[in-house]
């Protein structure tokens, strides 16, 4: 018998919007607060907060004494200017080993040439969490990299097979009552405001994210075309092909060069459109031989793209320009563009904020079709097999939403407390995130459902609203302190986070003068 | 079920087999190329996801399996 198409839109819609909702909950959460991960670095060092930045061409001369000094005879170097990202200003040094490691230190751009001390991974495991799930480097992790790759695509169909579904979409747009007799009718409500309102936002996010990382995840063009070596791809869409690594029996010292003379190559650099107060970053191969190439790329472009653009090669002892570009190809720059419409670099603190608010809409959206497919079910239930499945999703729900909130407060206190000197502290920010998540689930298997969102989102909102206090707690950090200096990035977060202690607040006490049907309170009941 | 498979399984392989032939054939420099690809494949695979819910899972199974093969073919030709 065949279903008509609207039939089976609406099977494709629930199912899928249930399983991979667990999944794209915890994913629009973390994605959405790493909309500002470069402040949450920022903030989640202290050292960083009274700083001034030094004079680039002060940065290069220290870095190239400290490269030296640290590295004579590495291949490799690359200093990453403050300018790369003027949102998170570091000095960030990098080199490869003898063992063909790379190593790195990361230094205030003050030009002191303190090293930064903390050992944080700042706002990076937001980013790392929402495209693979975990904080393992991408190409060991093709796993969550395709988890996520499958949400995004079931996403998609979702969001088309929604609209379906919903066919008066439009009018129920204009239907909010919470007021209504049917609790089931009040959610479904707010799940088709919450959805229509910021559609062409959702689409867009998730269409872009694929597209941003479409060569990783329908790996066939790099397969085909570079013999499947993403690197290579790197290299050759970088536009460094001509500076790639020369095998090392060429690369024997010859009359070794005076110095990288990188004063002299400011110069040229001038003449590449490259003055040093929009350097981002400078690879130097083969520092200090005959056959050292010097590259500059400008620091990161105006406006919505993602890469660095202009880029030099010079010559690393005559200082002649070996290739310069100035502008990306057509395609190459289409990507860029739609990237960019991802990552949110563009348009200010303003318009990170919307992405953020459209963010945890799309996040509340799935969220409450989870709630309307227990609650509409739980009442039809016909037999006992089938509770005791509704109640499994019910206590699965909690934990996948209220506990992924809890776990990602938990991870910025762990930020803040866990003490300076801890021998692996970064590794410990992150384990705590999961020891976290991992408490949520067993308090949500322990408790009825109801209680169990109220107490979860209760201890978020808790956690969030005393995230400031901690800062007291470590130099430099204090809200009023950062308030009274001007540093709003870094106030931001903290009161970003009280912002959504009270949000979250203020659900969980909607949530405990909730009456629930009958049914459901009966369900939950034998559930506990 | 076997549209769920067809449709994330299926999907897949029409969308990574599409791209190497678009490999092949495209007239451009390499890293143009797969920039193009990845985009294209990532809108034909949502499309192909949406269709295959409109199907019968045989007919889904029955035209992806000949379009993959397509792809093959000219990725053998080429």
């Amino acid at each position: 018998m065949a279903k008509s198409f609207t039939q089976n839109m609406s099977w494709l819609h629930t199912w899928s919007g249930l399983f991979f909702g667990w999944l794209l909950v915890p994913i629009f959460i973390t994605g959405s607060i790493c909309v500002y991960w470069f402040e949450i670095s920022v903030w989640a060092r202290p050292e960083n907060h009274v700083m001034r930045e030094a004079e680039p061409a002060a940065l290069v001369e220290f870095s190239e004494a400290y490269l030296k000094k640290t590295a004579p005879d590495s291949r490799f170097w690359k200093i990453g200017l403050p300018a790369t990202n003027a949102r998170d200003p570091i000095l960030y040094l990098s080199w490869m080993d003898k063992q063909g490691k790379l190593a790195r230190a990361q230094f205030n751009a003050d030009g002191s040439g303190d090293p930064i001390r903390t050992d944080t991974i700042g706002g990076r495991f937001f980013v790392n969490f929402h495209y693979i799930l975990n904080d393992l480097p991408r190409q060991k992790n093709s796993i969550g990299l395709l988890l996520v790759g499958a949400a995004s695509i079931v996403f998609l169909a979702g969001v088309i097979s929604g609209v379906v579904v919903h066919k008066r979409i439009f009018k129920d747009f204009f239907t909010f009552r919470p007021q209504a007799k049917s609790r089931q009718r009040t959610w479904l409500d707010a799940h088709n405001v919450l959805s229509v309102l910021p559609l062409p936002f959702h689409f867009l996010i998730v269409l872009t994210g694929m597209a941003y990382l479409c060569y990783a995840y329908i790996p066939s063009g790099i397969a085909t075309l570079y013999k499947g070596s993403e690197p290579a791809f790197r290299v050759s869409a970088d536009f460094s092909q001509d500076s790639e690594l020369v095998d090392p029996a060429k690369a024997t010292p010859g009359p070794i060069a005076p110095n990288l003379a990188l004063a002299l190559l400011h110069d040229r650099a001038v003449a590449g459109e490259l003055r040093p107060e929009v350097m981002g970053y400078i690879v130097v191969r083969d520092p200090g031989r005959a056959n050292a190439v010097v590259e500059m790329f400008g620091a990161h472009r105006q406006g919505i793209f993602i890469t660095n653009s202009p880029r030099v090669a010079f010559d690393g002892v005559s200082g002649r320009v070996i290739r310069a570009m100035h502008a990306r190809p057509p395609i190459s720059e289409t990507w860029d563009v739609i990237a960019g419409l991802h990552m949110a670099f563009f348009g200010g603190g303003l318009m990170r904020l919307l992405y953020l608010v459209s963010g945890v809409a799309g996040a509340v959206m799935m969220a409450t079709g989870q709630l309307l497919f227990t609650i509409k079910r739980r009442e039809q239930a016909v037999s006992p097999a089938a509770e005791r499945f509704y109640a499994i999703v019910d206590r699965i729900n909690v934990a996948t939403m209220a506990g992924a909130c809890f776990a990602c407060i938990a991870h910025l206190w762990a930020i803040r407390l866990l003490p300076f000197e801890m021998a692996g502290r970064a590794a410990w920010e992150v384990n705590v995130f999961w020891f976290a998540w991992a408490l949520a689930f067993l308090h949500a298997a322990l408790r009825p459902p109801k209680a169990a969102w109220v107490e979860q989102l209760a201890a978020t909102a808790v956690l969030c609203v005393f995230l400031p206090v901690l800062g007291y707690l470590v130099p430099n950090s204090g809200l009023l302190d950062m308030i009274a200096r001007g540093d709003w990035k870094t106030a931001g977060v903290d009161l970003a986070s009280l912002g959504c202690g009270l949000f979250i607040g203020w659900m969980a006490l909607l949530l405990s003068g909730e009456r629930l049907p009958r049914a459901a309170r009966k369900s939950s009941l034998v559930g506990a | 079920m076997a549209k769920v498979l067809a449709a994330i399984l299926g999907g897949y392989g029409l969308a990574y087999t599409s791209g190497a032939a678009l490999a092949k054939i495209l007239p451009l420099r390499p890293s143009e190329a797969v920039y193009l690809i990845g985009m294209l494949q990532v809108l034909l695979y949502v499309g192909v996801v949406i269709w295959i819910f409109s199907v019968s899972a045989r007919r889904a199974w029955i035209v992806l399996a000949l379009l993959i093969a397509l792809c093959e073919l000219v990725v053998l030709i080429n």
